[in-house]
């Protein structure tokens, strides 16, 4: 029984999305981000490479403060409580 | 017409004009200003004595027109570090030097009467040293209108403020916005302490009708920046209504929250739920709301605009814009979440000359001391007060991090060569930490944004947790360099870490400038140049590798969310400097 994590979106994601917070279900974070596209599908277009299942390169995924890159990727497990934040390319300084 | 450097000396008051040396001709912003500081500073010399001097220069491309040239660099002996010090801004004052053809402004002396100040104005075709004594104890933002109305609002104003005339480690130079007011700040390492200790109040620059830009090779020139040009408006972080352009530089606040390095209460914590009530996007909204203006160009020729004017509700009594850093600084790292209390803290250090990295580290500070509760942001309103009164508190907290550290026993005290740290914690990224402990100036995340590649994934991908950042460290270190000499915004680097078309753009363009042939790799080696030579004048001042270190309770104490410690090895922290 896969379990609640907080998906907290920001920037022009969150302003596509018209919402800066969701609970979703999942074990991973490609079950997460699964659900969080069936519940917004705008948001499609800007996590998902052209008709391939990989994340843009143009999207920063962290999962309890840590980019999933430096975790298992996709495939990194989440828990009860977790945070998944979602990020576009930003920066400053 | 050749360039020139204006030399004033404020002992005899006499403004002269010198013909570029041959071995300045191809130099300029950082590198010129470091290199006249090795030259003509002895390394012991008392920072706010008569041997320091002040040198302003605009970068290489500066005033030509091409994308984000409008950089300034202020550079002498810092009273906050001891050490050399190079602190740019975007101003439009840079431009206006760069079409005057002035090269380079070096200050030097003091006036036997410490208690005079004088303004340098910059006319057509002669310069003159006049009275300044009337703006003596007056906030920038009045005495700014006051010199537009007196000298016209075609002028451009360099200024010292109260800060400054305290000769306070923490006052910084202040230049005029495109509003003409005074927003824009070679705010670090105390250089405006440096300019009234010379007795040198203000620069006034008129808009000149000559334009003496000179570019040797217009169509290499050209060439470049329509590659760089093209490179920021194809970037998703510096095009038009990308991540800058839309939310400004505090768009940071929340990546840098949830990724556990956003300092808070004194860097004691990482991160905090509140932390998103001061980001980018919030202000942006809340600029919107008000009647502010966003975006917004801090220099004539800048197309990213990340820059904003941030008011009061009703759109009343502009303050300029509220970086990221100065958001944290005065906010979160003094657990204040409020965004009005931020532009109020901020307006009176743009007032007063101070630098808000270092303002806010010290109010911190001084709430870890018991000087005031953390998140009171009336009494931290009331402490910059004392500053204005020139009481001994208020001299106490001008001076920085260290020294009221010091006159209130706290030991957690986050700087690294007497300069405070800037707005992410080295503990949980760790690179940037790299940075903060071995670039010459103190601690300064601009010197080399590892933060680029740990965070935002632009210029590579590096773990932030990952120890070995010695030669990504290094690398940016010398890029930076090299970018502050040019003239460009360092945040073009965005755009040019990632498009290669970009970065060939800028060696274009400074090549169309100089006339000369440099490849990419000769630009890296006349960063390293520049590394060089501050790197000496330190030593010659007396710094060593030990030097090159972060505060100890950084390796002490762990960093929640994460519970890092800084761990990376005093070896890769040393092999910056190995070739």
């Amino acid at each position: 029984m896969s379990e609640k994590v907080k998906v907290k979106l920001f920037a022009q994601i969150s302003e596509i999305a018209g919402r800066k917070e969701l609970l979703l279900e999942g074990e991973t974070v490609a079950e997460v981000i699964d659900e969080l596209v069936k519940e917004v599908p705008e948001l499609e277009d800007e996590l998902f490479k052209e008709e391939q299942n990989e994340l843009s390169e143009d999207i920063i995924v962290l999962k309890e403060g840590r980019n999933i890159n430096y975790l298992n990727g996709l495939q990194s497990e989440v828990g009860k409580g977790d945070n998944i934040s979602i990020f576009p390319v930003v920066g400053g300084g | 017409m050749a360039k020139k450097i204006l030399r004033v000396n404020m002992e005899d008051l006499t403004v002269k004009e010198e013909e570029v040396p041959e071995e300045y001709e191809n130099l300029g912003g950082r590198a010129l200003t470091s290199q006249i500081i090795a030259d003509e500073v002895p390394p012991k010399a008392h920072p706010l004595g008569p041997n320091n001097k002040l040198v302003f220069a605009p970068g290489i491309v500066t005033g030509t027109g091409s994308p984000n040239s409008g950089r300034l660099s202020a550079g002498g002996k810092s009273p906050l570090t001891g050490g050399i010090k190079e602190s740019n801004a975007g101003t439009p004052f840079a431009k206006t030097l760069a079409k005057k053809g002035i090269k380079a402004i070096i200050v030097e002396g003091k006036p036997e009467n410490k208690d005079r100040y004088y303004l340098l104005k910059l006319n057509e075709d002669e310069s003159d040293l006049v009275h300044a004594d009337e703006w003596v104890g007056k906030g920038l933002y009045e005495a700014y209108e006051e010199l537009h109305e007196e000298f016209g609002e075609n002028i451009e104003i360099t200024g010292a403020g109260i800060a400054a005339e305290i000769g306070a480690s923490n006052a910084g130079i202040s230049y005029t916005d495109p509003e003409g007011m005074s927003s824009r700040y070679s705010g670090r390492g105390g250089l405006g302490a440096v300019m009234a200790s010379k007795g040198l109040k203000f620069i006034v620059a008129e808009e000149p009708k000559e334009d003496r830009i000179e570019i040797k090779d217009e169509e290499t020139f050209n060439e470049g920046r329509k590659k760089l040009a093209k490179a920021l408006a194809e970037h998703d972080i510096t095009k038009k209504d990308g991540a800058l352009n839309s939310y400004g530089t505090a768009v940071l606040v929340n990546i840098i929250n949830e990724s556990g390095g956003l300092p808070q209460r004194n860097f004691s914590e990482g991160s905090d739920d509140r932390s998103a009530e001061v980001s980018g996007e919030k202000k942006a909204e809340a600029v919107q709301e008000r009647g502010g203006v966003r975006p917004h160009k801090c220099s004539p020729s800048c197309i990213i605009q990340c820059s904003e004017i941030w008011t009061k509700e009703g759109g009343e009594d502009p303050v300029g814009v509220l970086e990221y850093e100065s958001v944290w600084a005065l906010g979160p790292n003094c657990g204040i979440y409020d965004l009005d209390t931020i532009g109020e803290l901020n307006r009176a250090c743009n007032d007063l000359g101070l630098d808000t990295i270092e303002m806010g580290n010290t109010i911190a500070v001084a709430m870890e001391g018991g000087l005031l509760d953390f998140g009171d942001g009336v009494k931290a309103l009331e402490l910059m007060d004392e500053i204005y009164e020139k009481t001994p508190l208020g001299r106490i907290l001008a001076n920085g991090v260290e020294f009221t550290g010091e006159a209130f026993g706290v030991n957690r005290v986050p700087t690294v060569k007497g300069q405070s740290i800037p707005a992410y914690d080295p503990r949980s990224i760790k690179g940037i930490g790299v940075t903060y402990a071995t670039t010459p100036m103190g601690a300064d995340h601009t010197a080399g944004y590892a933060i680029a590649p740990e965070i935002l994934g632009v210029g590579g991908d590096a773990d932030p947790f990952e120890k070995e950042k010695g030669e990504l460290s290094k690398n940016l270190q010398r890029a930076t360099a090299a970018i502050d000499s040019a003239g460009y915004c360092l945040f073009i680097a965005f755009a040019t870490m990632d498009i290669d078309e970009g970065m060939e753009g800028v060696v274009d363009t400074v090549n169309g400038v100089l006339g000369t042939d440099y490849s990419i790799e000769d630009v890296m080696a006349f960063g390293a140049n520049v590394l060089k030579t501050e790197r000496e004048f330190n030593r010659k001042a007396g710094f060593s590798k030990e030097d090159d270190r972060l505060p100890e309770f950084m390796k002490e104490e762990k960093l929640p969310p994460h519970n890092e410690v800084f761990d990376v090895p005093d070896e890769e922290l040393d092999s910056v400097w190995e070739d």
